[in-house]
């Protein structure tokens, strides 16, 4: 179980989270939604003990705050929204940083694994700076699929923190991350992940938290939370869900790929 | 067989006796010193003594007279490199103040190699005492004694001439080291050019600091020489009277008026050796005219 | 099924670059050792390393120049050539790593300008201390204050850019360049003061030279140099790690804040060691890690160990041009590696460009 209490984060004289408090837990997929500068990114920095904070935030009754980054480093892993990369690696030195780090790093397999597991078989020996956006944004998940590879070590969970895993991918990667997502949560594993597509959210998420202005301003499962008046307060846009666009105009939903 | 051997062994017994004949001197004289000297003023003093047959590598700044220049240069004296030095196989080491680095001084005397470092002062008695101790290090105390006693009579001398040139209007000289974009880096005192100066019988028109450093315009116009004394050479050092005059400050000083400019080469102006006296007589009638 | 597709897979070029930066470990060692055998046989004294081995293989007795040149000459300078040439490589692949720039060099972090300043003061104002003071010192006194002023300067700057036990290494960039203008700003100062032959003394130590080397240098410099290099091997993961920035480091379980402030004291012992008992020489901390970037890839765990090979392999190499190329004078070794490695990295920032961001 993934514990926040009353989390506040400030940075300069900017109060950017509120008393913020929540739960994830394993076997679900906890997503994070909101609209832009409501404080989604920073709260899932604060879940990953990368920025001070008041409150404490729990990870299997671990304490985030003071806990070993190495003993972290093994029960959770984290993608960034972007990871420039400094010198030249290739796929396969950059996901085994991954593997190096979780507790599966003896397996030799590990890196063809993982990067099959993101649709780029024989990636290994590519320069990361040469794949274009959409495959960097794999390589990265792919190590850390790399770090946390089972979902559950003797029956305690692992975790992924993903901060917007799909948002330069097309349509067939977008579906192909977030059935690996949800493999990992029936698998034992807990997954909590930013998410811009409301579609995907209502698609794929276990539980959702809908941030706003800094704070908590719902959570619950995807049919409580994702409501036209919840929706509509949260992005200062009036919507309406679960019907089709008049006069037979175009409109997609991947539901069906 | 046995004849041919004996024939080899006679010419080689001959040979070998002329060699020692031929060689002893030489090997004798080789044996008395291999001497590397470090500092102009040293090795003008070496030749002055008629002992640059000893002379076996010189420094950079060691350039007079045109013979020194064909002896092999160790380099500048205070960034020494000890197997240079040592490669040319000295038995003694005569050096202005100031040679090194001391790491390079050490290992040339655990070498066991005399090292002797020569004192430096800007001045006459300077010169004399830099005689006397070359001397006292060569083992020709007589040799320079004569010279030493020569060298005193001429500076005497040459004060004497100097004053009477100047004939109590002493002119106030500015020594440029160099020019460049229009700063001017002039001689304050506790210099080589504020002791030629003196001796010229002139005075240094920068008195407010020593060593050599840049002048303000302003101070340039203050110091209001008579006249300007520089290095005769190329490179970044060198500028024309046009160059000079173009400092506005500099063109208001009475130097400018007089366009009176002086240029000497800089180790016979600022060397401290045995041309020092003739050094200053012809500052001074280029200053006051002959 | 995947696992079935990836065994089928050629092998990558990956395992390539490893075994080839472990291949380079052998042939750089054994560059280091031809290097070596050059320096201590060839100088401006024609006395032989062959020679002198023969001589102690038969029990001949060499003269006692040529001991001293052997022993007391190449011999220490040998060793402090290495030490400097792989301290200066190292502490290149460190704050490249740190920096992640691979145009960082030890001068970010303030220790050159830092040394410089400990230099021209201790050229400039040495003659004021005490003479008992001096002669204790002797002439060890500019490589101390030098030393003292790298430390100061990265102590200074370390100090800047951390706060709440966090170090920003963009404050320390910028924080850099402020106390680069600084200390430049008071050796001006000093040198407006200095007089003509401190002038030249400080111009031909920025130069760089082995030329003042002693054993005592040796004794001090060489143990704690190799002492920072071991320790910066422990450092390989972490700065790969951070090669990710350093949130998906932490992540991946790196302490950070420990790993910057290793690298940064690590690059500042042996730094500031190298440039105070050899003056400012350049290009080694940045040219060695980039071509062995070139050749094995940026991996920092063969890179470390790589780098202090071919730096002190190079530096000895250029040590023995500075030696014998205008003998029995020498050249000032920082122009030797300057006109050997401005050059070779403009070649390679050409060559690199458009293909990879560095």
């Amino acid at each position: 179980m993934f514990e926040a209490h009353d989390i506040s984060v400030t940075i300069g004289r900017k109060t950017i989270l509120s008393g913020v408090s929540c739960k994830a837990a394993p076997g679900q997929i906890t997503a994070i939604i909101g609209p832009n500068g409501s404080g989604k990114t920073t709260l899932l920095r604060a879940l990953s003990g990368d920025i001070p904070h008041t409150g404490h935030i729990t990870l299997d009754g671990l304490d985030i705050g003071t806990a070993d980054p190495a003993l972290l480093a093994g029960l959770r892993a984290v993608l960034p929204q972007a990871t420039p990369l400094a010198f030249p690696f290739t796929v396969q030195e950059v996901v085994s940083l991954g593997a190096m780090a979780g507790l599966s790093a003896q397996d030799p397999t590990l890196v063809e694994r993982a990067l099959a597991d993101v649709d780029l078989i024989g990636y290994g020996p590519r320069f990361y700076q040469e794949l274009s956006g959409g495959e960097q944004q794999r390589v990265q998940l792919a190590r850390i699929l790399a770090q946390v590879w089972q979902p559950q070590v003797d029956g305690a969970p692992r975790w992924l923190l993903l901060d917007e895993p799909v948002s330069s991918l097309d349509l067939a990667h977008q579906i192909l991350v977030m059935r690996l997502a949800e493999r990992f949560a029936q698998a034992g594993g807990g997954v909590i992940v930013i998410l811009h597509d409301l579609n995907l959210t209502g698609m794929f998420a276990d539980r959702v938290l809908m941030m706003s202005n800094g704070t908590l301003a719902h959570s619950g499962p995807p049919d409580s939370v994702l409501t036209d008046a919840n929706i509509g307060a949260a992005y200062c846009c009036k919507v309406q869900s679960r019907q089709a666009p008049k006069e037979g105009r175009f409109f997609l939903l991947p539901h069906f790929i | 067989m046995r004849a041919t051997g004996a024939t080899a062994t006679r010419t080689g017994s001959i040979v070998l006796a002329v060699l020692i004949v031929i060689g002893w001197p030489l090997a004798a004289k080789a044996e008395q010193a291999r001497v590397v000297a470090l500092g102009g003023s040293v090795t003008e003093i070496i030749y002055a003594l008629g002992e640059e047959e000893r002379l076996i590598a010189r420094d950079t700044t060691s350039v007079y007279p045109q013979a020194a220049t064909a002896l092999p240069d160790v380099g500048y004296m205070r960034a020494l490199s000890a197997e240079g030095v040592l490669s040319v196989e000295p038995t003694l080491i005569l050096a202005e103040e100031g040679a090194g680095p001391p790491e390079v001084v050490d290992i040339l005397e655990s070498a066991r190699i005399p090292f002797v470092t020569i004192p430096d002062d800007y001045s006459p008695d300077g010169i004399l005492a830099k005689i006397e101790a070359v001397g006292a290090a060569l083992e020709v105390e007589e040799k320079a004694q004569t010279l030493r006693n020569a060298v005193a009579a001429d500076l005497n001398a040459a004060t004497d001439e100097t004053e009477a040139l100047a004939n109590g209007g002493e002119k106030r000289v500015l020594f440029i080291l160099s020019l460049q974009d229009g700063r001017v880096m002039a001689s304050g005192t506790q210099t080589a050019a504020y002791g030629i100066i003196e001796m010229a019988g002139a005075q240094n028109a920068v008195t407010s600091f020593t060593g050599y450093k840049p002048l303000t315009d302003e101070a340039l116009a203050a110091a209001a020489p008579d006249a300007i004394l520089m290095m005769d050479r190329t490179g970044d050092h060198a500028a024309s009277n046009e160059d000079l005059f173009a400092i506005p400050a500099l063109s208001l000083t009475p130097a400018a008026q007089s366009e009176a400019v002086i240029r000497m080469n800089g180790l016979y102006l600022l060397g401290f050796g045995p041309r020092t006296a003739e050094a200053a007589r012809d500052l001074s009638v280029a200053l006051y005219g002959g | 099924m995947a696992a079935d597709t990836a065994a089928a897979l050629p092998i990558p070029k990956v395992r390539d670059r490893q075994s080839v930066a472990r291949w380079m470990h052998l042939w750089l060692l054994l560059l280091l050792i031809v290097m070596s055998l050059l320096s201590l046989g060839y100088g401006a004294a024609d006395a032989s390393l062959f020679r002198a081995f023969t001589a102690l293989m038969t029990g001949d007795a060499i003269s006692q120049t040529e001991q001293i040149i052997l022993l007391d000459i190449r011999l220490p300078r040998l060793l402090l050539g290495i030490t400097v040439g792989a301290a200066l490589a190292v502490s290149g692949v460190l704050m490249q790593g740190l920096f992640r720039n691979p145009l960082a060099d030890p001068g970010i972090v303030g220790v050159s300008a830092g040394a410089s300043l400990g230099a021209v003061t201790a050229i400039v104002l040495g003659p004021l201390l005490p003479a008992a003071l001096l002669a204790l010192m002797g002439g060890a006194l500019i490589a101390l204050f030098a030393f003292a002023g790298a430390w100061i300067a990265m102590l200074i700057l370390y100090r800047v850019s951390t706060r709440q036990g966090r170090t920003s290494v963009a404050t320390m960039l910028l924080a850099g360049i402020a106390l680069a203008a600084l200390t430049g700003a008071v050796s001006g100062l000093l040198i407006y003061i200095a007089d003509d032959q401190q002038l030249r003394d400080f111009t031909f130590w920025s130069l760089g030279s082995l030329g003042g080397t002693s054993w005592a240098k040796v004794w001090i410099a060489a143990p704690i140099v190799l002492a920072a290099i071991l320790l910066a091997t422990r450092l390989a993961h972490g700065l790969n790690c951070l090669a990710l920035g350093e949130a998906a480091a932490l992540h991946l379980g790196i302490r950070t804040e420990r790993l910057k402030s290793g690298a940064v004291l690590l690059t500042a012992a042996a730094t500031g060691l190298a440039v105070a008992v050899s003056g400012g020489i350049g290009f080694i901390g940045i040219v060695v890690p980039h071509l062995l970037r070139l050749a094995t890839g940026p991996d920092h765990r063969p890179l470390l160990i790589n780098a202090a090979l071919l730096g002190a392999a190079l530096l000895v190499g250029a040590d023995i041009i500075s030696r014998t190329l205008v003998a029995p004078a020498e050249l000032p070794i920082g122009i030797v590696t300057a006109v050997l490695g401005a050059p070779v990295f403009l070649w390679i920032l050409l060559r690199r460009r458009g293909l990879v961001d560095l």
